[in-house]
């Protein structure tokens, strides 16, 4: 569902994606980790059609996606780490502009919306004015918008960003539904207990590269000590290589 | 098409709701905002109806002056709508989330880019309609218009003057950032602002000011061929003279040449928007990138050998000041450099006053003991000084305060206090401002040959002005902060902006009023030997320090009360 072929990301010298080689099946969720700085969100913004590669191909649920961006876009839900909001516009009418970007009928975005709105405990909200709401209802309207018109593949960047633990529970069950139907789940997180948790398979990247690709048990098999987990192997993993006598300080 | 519908149907939407809200507070602001509008708006109106009025009663000159004077100020809103086309597009089409949001949906580019075009449009263009409405307003009341001839002039004629301009500036901008990803944003701006530079001075040089010479001015049948011979140099390829023009021809129901002129503005507009259309396709989504991607990182050996270089000069000029404030000074200087939306516009605006004082220096100016002449030029100048110094109060510290932005809270929680952070705003633009406007008063005044009294009468006003309107600017910017906002065009365009910038222009008028009466008295009174007495001298001054005393107080005390009790921080 998600092809990523030799991806490569200059920002002049830096190198923030390097040759990256991935395969996210249909009806997966993949957990792409890594440090600050290490790639993922400058891989994410290529896969959305906000940045392009300096090298490398990228196809959505077989659309390549330099070719066909308008088509591959209507593929994806996807939800940024700091997402927009018009302030004066709801929730609800928010939806209604998205669904109608995505070619959805009326009917079809007020069945759906009533479903997440009220999925996501949003209805006493949902036709107050954004300006009003708090971190975590943008979220989540960000997040139905990006459910609305049922993606074949759903993008997250951050997705417990501003959430509450009940709604972060709401979203965590509905993403692992949206698999079950069929659709491919890509989430970027810092938060490790949601990649264990929920994906299929994990990625870490860093510093640019792919450096392990599994499932959980796959990664766990990379543990140097039986009692290291999943934290312990991503810190030896992405730890920096400092200078000995930085070290030895 | 369908979904560029959809989307500007949403921000319609959106607007009309930030608009018309029928809380009270947001009602009051909307009545305020109407008031001052309006009253901008008639004020205007009757400056130009007065102004046309008067020149319509000059015979044989006076409907020739009229043109020139309609003539003249359609090309100043020419070169400010493109310079604030261009500059607003930089955080509407590019650095703007509303704009990568837009990028991410599954549309064409086009769209985001038409939809932003529009946005970008309105924002720069609004604030000249309360000048450009009330001038033509007046001209066709002084020459009885009937309704036709209005609606042809706004239809015709205005909207599209309003569009090329708009057009040429975002062609600009999108020119800029695709060139961006090949040079350093510097560069390209520097070349724009020689090549505007280039542009006006050969302008200026084919009108040929150096044909005015004071002596002629004596004698009409000169002066009137002296105006015909202005009418032949002007530039009869650029848009404001076919709206000069269309609008003369109007007057005279030449429906011919009414016909010509209004064709060429709008066969100009339809040809610069299927280029705009065109361009946007090719670079706009590729020049956005370029300004997504700017995060260029300097090569690790380049930031050593700076930080090794900047060791070598460890001498700070801001030690004289306390800690916290020097720390705001220097954060305010980073951000006015590292920010080109706003050094592009004063570097533009400083290359503008270079050439008005070479000019200046090439007039022929000899006053030939004829006094009444030298107050004339010198207050002229001393307007026009007033009228820059307003200008750049206006756009550069009315939004100082609310540049702090959605960062506010890092001063807001820290021992910074509010009043700290107001003085410190106060202190960096007076001191900037003073500096700027000294020089500007004495170049000029050397260029026109002044006379030591006129230097130190005009020295020691500007220093004035300079306190006056760093205080209104300050002041204002105050009272209106708007933190959400991160635009400075935005924010120096907002109501408070306009409202700043009507009070600053009636300030400086009435400065120049209240010091130019009693120098112009006593120069009559040593040519005439018209009556003067020295209790004018001494009603000015007092006038004049009232007039400072509110100016200066009043805006500081308002603004400082204002900010100290936000809670929205």
């Amino acid at each position: 569902m998600i092809t990523i072929r030799n991806l490569t990301k200059k920002f002049g010298e830096k190198l923030a994606v390097d040759h990256l080689n991935l395969e996210v099946t249909r009806g997966e969720f993949f957990g792409f980790l890594g440090p600050n700085g290490a790639g993922k969100t400058t891989t994410i913004r290529m896969l959305v059609g906000l940045s392009q590669p300096t090298q490398g191909e990228m196809e959505i649920a077989g659309i390549d996606l330099k070719k066909e961006p308008v088509k591959a876009k209507l593929k994806i839900g996807y939800v940024p780490d700091s997402p927009y909001l018009y302030d004066k516009l709801s929730a609800r009418e928010f939806l209604k502009f998205i669904g109608g970007l995505y070619h959805m009928q009326r009917r079809e975005i007020e069945r759906e919306a009533d479903f997440l709105l009220d999925y996501f405990e949003m209805t006493s909200w949902c036709d107050q004015k954004a300006e009003g709401y708090s971190h975590g209802m943008r979220q989540k309207t960000v997040v139905t918008a990006a459910l609305l018109h049922n993606p074949e593949v759903i993008i997250i960047d951050e997705p417990l960003t501003g959430l509450d633990p009940h709604s972060g529970r709401l979203l965590k069950n509905i993403l692992k539904e949206r698999t079950k139907s069929g659709t491919t789940v890509f989430v970027s997180t810092h938060i490790l207990g949601i990649a264990e948790e929920l994906s299929d398979r994990i990625g870490i990247l860093n510093e640019g590269r792919l450096i392990a690709c599994g499932t959980v048990r796959e990664l766990m098999g990379m543990a140097v000590a039986q009692e290291e987990n999943l934290e312990g192997l991503f810190l030896r993993l992405t730890r920096p290589q400092r200078p000995e006598s930085v070290l030895s300080t | 098409m369908k979904a560029l519908a959809l989307i500007l149907r949403y921000k319609i939407r959106n607007s009309r709701r930030g608009f018309f809200v029928p809380r009270l507070e947001n009602l009051l602001r909307v009545v305020v905002n109407l008031s001052v509008g309006l009253l901008l708006f008639a004020g205007a109106y009757w400056f130009f109806h007065y102004i046309f009025n008067y020149l319509g009663g000059l015979h044989e000159i006076g409907s020739l002056l009229m043109d020139k004077v309609v003539s003249l100020a359609m090309l100043t809103f020419f070169m400010m709508l493109i310079l604030s086309n261009l500059v607003i597009s930089f955080s509407t089409l590019f650095k703007s989330k509303e704009t990568e949001f837009l990028l991410s949906l599954p549309t064409p580019h086009l769209n985001t880019f038409i939809a932003r075009f529009l946005d970008n449009s309105v924002y720069s263009t609004w604030a000249f309609l309360f000048l450009a409405l009330p001038l033509l307003a007046s001209y066709g009341e002084v020459h009885q218009f009937r309704w036709w001839q209005y609606l042809t002039l706004f239809s015709l004629g205005l909207i599209p003057f309003v569009l090329i301009p708009a057009a040429l500036g975002v062609g600009f901008s999108l020119l800029l950032f695709y060139l961006r990803r090949f040079t350093k944003p510097i560069n390209i701006i520097l070349a724009l602002v020689a090549l505007v530079a280039l542009a006006m001075w050969l302008y200026l040089q084919a009108n040929n000011p150096r044909s005015l010479t004071l002596s002629s001015l004596e004698d009409f049948r000169i002066l009137n061929s002296y105006l015909s011979n202005l009418k032949a140099v002007s530039f009869s390829y650029l848009p404001h003279v076919w709206f000069s023009e269309g609008l003369k021809a109007l007057t005279l129901k030449d429906f011919r040449s009414v016909s010509v002129h209004l064709l060429a503005l709008a066969t100009t507009t339809v040809f610069l928007f299927r280029m705009l259309f065109l361009l946007s396709e090719k670079v706009y989504f590729k020049g956005w990138l370029a300004s997504e991607e700017k995060g260029t990182a300097k090569k690790a050996k380049e930031r050593v050998w700076r930080r090794r270089l900047g060791s070598l000069f460890r001498f700070d000029p801001l030690f004289w000041l306390p800690p916290d404030t020097r720390a705001l000074v220097v954060k305010d200087m980073k951000l006015f450099v590292r920010e080109p939306s706003q050094w592009a516009q004063f570097t533009i605006l400083l290359i503008l006053l270079v050439l008005y004082l070479v000019n200046l220096g090439q007039l022929p100016l000899t006053f030939g003991g004829q006094q009444l002449w030298e107050t004339v030029i010198t207050f002229a100048n001393f307007a026009f000084c007033g009228f820059i110094l307003a200008t750049l109060a206006v756009r550069f510290v009315f939004p100082s305060i609310s540049m702090e932005g959605a960062n506010i809270w890092s001063i807001g929680s820290s021992p910074l206090s509010l009043r700290r952070l107001f003085w410190g705003k106060f202190g960096i633009s007076f001191v900037i401002f003073v500096v700027l406007a000294e020089i500007l008063a004495y170049c000029s005044n050397r260029m026109l040959y002044l006379s030591g009294l006129m230097m130190v009468l005009t020295g020691v006003g500007i220093f004035l002005m300079s306190l006056g309107l760093t205080s209104l600017a300050t002041g204002c910017g105050a009272i209106f902060a708007n933190f959400s906002e991160r635009n400075p065009g935005k924010i120096a365009s907002s109501s408070g902006g306009m409202l700043t910038a009507v009070l600053s222009l009636f300030y400086v008028a009435l400065m120049v009023f209240i010091v130019a009466l009693p120098v112009h008295r006593y120069t009559l009174h040593l040519s005439s030997g018209l009556d003067f007495s020295p209790l004018q001298v001494v009603q000015a001054l007092i006038m004049m320090l009232a007039l400072n005393l509110v100016a200066i107080f009043l805006p500081l005390k308002l603004g400082l009360s204002s900010l100290e009790k936000r809670s929205d921080f």
